[in-house]
Order: C-alpha cells, then structure tokens, then sequence
C-alpha cells in the first residue's frame, strides 16, 4: 500500500480522510440548500455555511495527505474541496497529484474536467471526456451534464471566444447522441460501462 | 443509484466503494494482467480460472487453429470454416464438413467470441470455449473434423511435432503428462479470446471522439440503427452489437434468443428441420425459431446471413426487418411468416424508405475492422498461403 510512515501513519490518515469527508458531506449539502433558497439573505447564510465546511474539509484532506503521501484519494477530495472555494488553479494541482498517484482515477479525471471547463481549457476537458467515456460511463454523462450546465451560463456571461464555445457546443451536441445511442447498449445495468 | 441535483452523492457513494477496494489488499487478477490489447471501451474478458490466458498458450492455440492435422483424415482444419479474411466465417451458406457434409446451419464469426454468454447458433448449453472446441472435432452428424474414433491417431501426429512440444511445455507449466485433447480444447480457447474486433470507423467515432471516421450516410444509419422506431439496438446490443456480454467483474450474463420470422412452414411457425432453433434443445415449441443474436461487427465481410445463409445481402437483411419478418412465400415456407406465432415483438413492419434502407446498410458497413481481418496475430502461422493450403504444407513438413 506504500505506506509512507507505518500502520500509524495510515490510521491518522484514515481519521483526518473521515473528518474530511463528514465536512464535505456538510459543504455539499448547505451548497444545495443555498441554491434551493430564494430568499437573497437565506441563501447567502448557506453558502457562508458551505464555504466554511469546505475549509475545514480542506485543513483535513491535508492532514490527511501528510500523513500519507500516496494518498490519492485524499488529494482528490482536497482539490474538490478547493475547486468549491473557486482556487481552480490549485484543484488541478491537487487533481494532477491524484492523478499522478493513481492514473485514470475516474472521479479525479472527472473533478479535474470541471476545473478545466470553469478555465476555459476546453480541448482539455473533452479529452477527459473521452477518458471517461471509455473507462466509467456514468461518471462521463456526470461530466456531460456539466458541460451542458457550463454551456448555458455561457450564453449569459461568455468567457471564452464566440467560436470556441461554438465548436464546443457542436461537440457537447453530438457526443449527447452518441451518448443516448449507446446508452441503449447496456444489457441490464450489468455494468456502468454499458 | 439516482443521479442527484448536485450529483456528488452519486460521487460519494462510488468514492467510498473505491476507498474499500483500495484499502482491500490488491488480489493478483490474472485477467487483468494478460495484454489483451484492449480497444478503448471494451471490458476486460472473464477467463476461466483452470484454463490462464499466457502468450504461449495462445500461439500453440493459433496453429492448432490452422493446422488440418487435427482432423481426422481429409485436410480440415478449425480455419477451414473460419476464414479471418471473412471475419473468420466461411463465406458459404451452410458449412461444410472434413467428408462433404452439409452443416445444417453456417459458420459463425468469431469476433469477440470471448464475451459471448453462450456459443452456437441456438445452444443455451455450450457456455465455454474449451467445450465448444470438442463440438467440431467430434461432430458426428455433420462430421465437421471427423477426430471422433481417431483421437489417439491425430494426438500422436501433434506429439511428434518438435514446434507443439515446445510450446506444450511453455504453455502448461503446471502439466505433468503429455499433451492431450484437454490441452488442445485449452490451447484453442485461449487463442480465440484474442480474437478481439473495435477498430471500425464506428468505433473511431464512439470510443476515439473521431468525427471525421464516419460519413453522414453511415451516420444517418447509426441514428435510426438505435432509434425506438427500427428497435435494432433491442437486440443487437453492447459493445459486440449481439446482446448481452460476459466479462470480468459483471454478473453472470444470460444470452438471449428471439425469433426475427424467418419461417413460417405451414402457417403453423415452424422452421425448418435442423434449423429450429433452441426447440432443438428444449423441445419445447415456443422456442421454435429462437436463434442467439449474431454479432454484426464486419457484417458486410460475413454473408450469406442468418443461421442457414437464407438471406443474401445487407440490404436483403435490412429490407426483412422492414418487412417485419419475411413476407414472401418461398421455397420452403408457405403463408406470411410474418404472422408467425412466435415471432418476437420487436420484429413488426417498420417500413424503411429506399434512403433509409441505403443509410442501414452503409451504417452496418462501417461496422467493418480492416485491422482486425489483417492482423498478423490472428494470421495462419503456417504461412501466408490460404488457410485451406498452407495446413497442408504443414503435414508434409512434419512427415
Ligand atoms: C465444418 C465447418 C466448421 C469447422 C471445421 C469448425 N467450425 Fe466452428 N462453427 C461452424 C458452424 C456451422 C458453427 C455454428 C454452429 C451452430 O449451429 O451452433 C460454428 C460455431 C463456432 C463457434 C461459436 C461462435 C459463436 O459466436 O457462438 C466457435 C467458438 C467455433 N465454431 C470454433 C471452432 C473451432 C475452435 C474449430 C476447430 C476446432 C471449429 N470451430 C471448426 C463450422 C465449423
Ligand atoms: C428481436 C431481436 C432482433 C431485432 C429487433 C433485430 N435483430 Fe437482427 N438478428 C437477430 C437474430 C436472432 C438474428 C439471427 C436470426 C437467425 O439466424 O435466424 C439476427 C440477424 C441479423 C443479421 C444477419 C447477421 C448474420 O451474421 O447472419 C443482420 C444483418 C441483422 N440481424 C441486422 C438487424 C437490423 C439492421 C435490425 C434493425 C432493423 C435488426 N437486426 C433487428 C435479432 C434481432
């Protein structure tokens, strides 16, 4: 298992990647309150609330990743936990740790993806697709679905080039069919590929 | 699991099933570690645990594959019937045996045989390579290889080979006798589950995000291929376009068979003798008609079509589907077989206009893997000569 400081140093990671989560559960959950809010000041208490969780899951993965260096899915959930906290160049460095450690982690290539969309690196973000498309299929249309969701808040703010964000739209289109086609595939939910 | 607003609990759940597995001391997966060679989105393929895949089983497997001296007297050899140019099937409506008989049905491709639940046209019993294998080899009725009887005589010819001696010994470390049918079915096993097909333009598209691969015609096909109005994907479905597979890691797949309305004798659904299908096995008249679902990868490189080569062309294919099940009276049968009380539902006139039948078929045309009908690995080793010759020259080396 690489463990890079012993059996203790693998049950303190163990403990702080528990804490960790539990606060990103929380995070999660207060991000969802605060989008399901309508009243301004309500939502704004809730997203203070994630924002904080988020922080404090972060201080944990750390902990965590100190006391294992090879640790990935720890330095996946610090970059999830950063990538919240809008430091989306920092969440791909984690995501690259992750990565490094474990390469093709699915949820890590999916995080990393998301940090690419809000970048603008989207010839990026479609080769994560496709990494996904191939290994895990419901993490893929997880990603597709944010594509899809990053597409229209383009029409309102755009960030990238007029014909950047066109081609991308082609491409979300037609991977969505492709994606609805061979959906039709799987035998019985046998497996998530299919 | 219900994908959620967020979707991160969808997340957590699967990151806490990875952090079990990771915790989980790492179990040697023997599968896994064979170099299948996957194509991008294609599982790993389940492996029985007495019969380990290793490079030298699979080669000994090859020429066995190629080599007629596994046959009884005349010059058969398993390539004979499967011919890795024609997607390793025959070209022949019905296949023909070592002596001259007619198999009652055709010659199956074997692209992809590996993820296959159950082998055979119509057999829901035959579920593994190794038991397939002795099918050919003892077949009396047709004589296929004609090796029943003369086991002994065709193992010592093998035996005398200084080349499968060696490659024994390589590929069954753990054997203590000598080489025998056991270790022939084995060996032919592990060489057909190599024999894995996903470089078509239709997997450039899909697995390799390559758009230019497939023309808009092909393209057109593909969209009405998997629409609920042409139902084809209902039954040609997976990675391999027939049904459900088995690999490593998934529940046990069953395999499926339907009745697409071939026949009909007498107005009364039935098919005809030696091509009725699982009623063969089961006796039990509902079955009448059931074929497994055949895989349609390099369908252009296989016909004639269907479990007795009864229908010609692509297009032929394609225009009895439209038809709901074939409507003319022919030869054998008599009345609609259309009306066949055993028809599967998804079987019913659809009408396809004549672009929509072009579409299909170029579609299936594209389903074509040229790397994988000319694939040194899967070549004859005994030469570049054609399958049925190359054998021969073999024999008389070893003689
Ligand atoms: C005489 C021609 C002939 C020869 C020789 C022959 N086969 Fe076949 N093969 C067939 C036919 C016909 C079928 C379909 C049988 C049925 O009706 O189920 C078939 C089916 C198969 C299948 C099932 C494929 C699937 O998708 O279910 C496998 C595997 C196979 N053969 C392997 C072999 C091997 C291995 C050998 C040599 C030991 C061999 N065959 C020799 C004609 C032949
Ligand atoms: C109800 C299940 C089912 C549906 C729906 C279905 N097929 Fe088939 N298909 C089969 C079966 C079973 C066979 C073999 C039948 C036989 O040999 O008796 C077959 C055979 C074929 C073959 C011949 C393959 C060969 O190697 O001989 C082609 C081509 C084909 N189907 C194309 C299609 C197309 C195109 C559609 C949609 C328009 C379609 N199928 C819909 C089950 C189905």
């Amino acid at each position: 298992m690489g463990l890079g400081q012993g059996s203790g140093g693998m049950q303190r990671a163990a403990k702080h990647f528990e804490r960790a989560e539990k606060y990103r559960v929380q995070g999660i959950e207060d991000t969802r309150l605060a989008l399901e809010e309508s009243d301004p000041e309500e939502r704004a208490e809730h997203h203070e609330d994630a924002q904080r969780k988020f922080k404090r899951a972060l201080r944990e993965y750390k902990k965590a990743t100190r006391a294992k260096r090879d640790f990935h899915y720890a330095y996946n959930g610090q970059g999830f936990c950063q990538r919240m906290l809008g430091d989306y160049e920092a969440a791909l460095t984690s995501y690259d740790k992750a990565l490094e450690l474990e390469p093709g982690f699915p949820p890590a290539v999916e995080y990393r993806a998301e940090a690419y969309l809000r970048l603008g690196r989207l010839k990026e973000a479609q080769a994560a697709y496709m990494e996904l498309f191939n290994a895990e299929r419901n993490i893929a249309d997880l990603l597709l679905r944010k594509m899809r969701a990053w597409l229209a808040g383009q029409q309102k703010t755009p960030t990238v080039p007029a014909n950047e964000l066109s081609a991308f739209q082609t491409w979300v289109g037609e991977r969505s069919e492709i994606a609805d086609q061979t959906a039709a595939l799987m035998p019985g939910e046998a497996d998530s590929r299919w | 699991m219900k994908p959620t607003r967020a979707g991160s609990y969808t997340r957590l759940a699967l990151l806490g099933a990875w952090l079990l597995a990771a915790i989980a001391e790492a179990a040697p997966q023997q599968a896994k570690d064979f170099d299948w060679r996957l194509p991008p989105g294609f599982p790993v393929p389940r492996v029985p645990a007495d019969n380990p895949m290793n490079a030298h089983k699979v080669e000994m497997g090859r020429r066995l594959f190629y080599d007629v001296r596994l046959s009884g007297k005349a010059g058969t050899a398993c390539a004979s019937c499967h011919r890795q140019e024609l997607a390793f099937t025959d070209g022949r409506a019905r296949a023909r045996g070592a002596e001259g008989d007619l198999h009652p049905r055709s010659a199956m491709s074997l692209a992809n045989v590996v993820y296959a639940p159950a082998l055979g046209w119509a057999d829901p019993d035959t579920r593994s390579l190794e038991a397939q294998a002795a099918i050919p080899m003892f077949n009396r009725q047709p004589v296929e290889m004609g090796v029943a009887g003369v086991e002994e005589h065709v193992l010592a010819r093998l035996r005398a080979d200084s080349d499968y001696r060696r490659l024994f010994a390589a590929a069954f470390p753990e054997a203590t006798g000598t080489l025998a049918l056991l270790h022939v079915r084995r060996a032919l096993a592990a060489f057909q589950r190599t024999l894995i097909s996903g470089d078509s333009a239709y997997d450039r598209l899909v697995y390799r995000d390559d758009a230019a691969a497939m023309g808009p015609q092909a393209r057109r096909g593909m969209r009405l291929f998997f629409s609920e109005r042409a139902g084809c994907a209902k039954c040609h479905a997976g990675p391999g376009f027939s049904g459900p597979m088995d690999f490593e890691g998934a529940a046990r797949a069953e395999a499926q068979f339907h009745n697409t309305g071939l026949y009909n004798l007498e107005g009364r659904g039935r098919y005809p003798q030696g091509g009725q299908g699982v009623f063969e096995h089961t006796g039990r008249t509902e079955d009448v008609g059931r074929f497994r679902t055949p895989t349609l990868r390099n369908v252009a490189l296989t016909a004639p079509y269907m479990h007795d080569g009864s229908v010609p062309s692509l297009r032929a294919a394609v225009l009895h589907y439209a038809a709901g099940g074939r409507n003319w009276r022919d030869a054998v049968g008599s009345g609609r077989a259309a009306a066949n009380p055993h028809q599967s539902e998804d079987v019913r006139e659809i009408g396809f206009d004549e672009t929509e039948v072009d579409a299909l078929v170029a579609f299936l045309e594209s389903l074509t893997d040229w790397a994988f009908v000319s694939d040194p690995r899967f070549a004859n080793p005994f030469g570049p000569a054609p399958a049925e010759r190359a054998p021969s020259a073999a024999i008389r080396n070893a003689r």
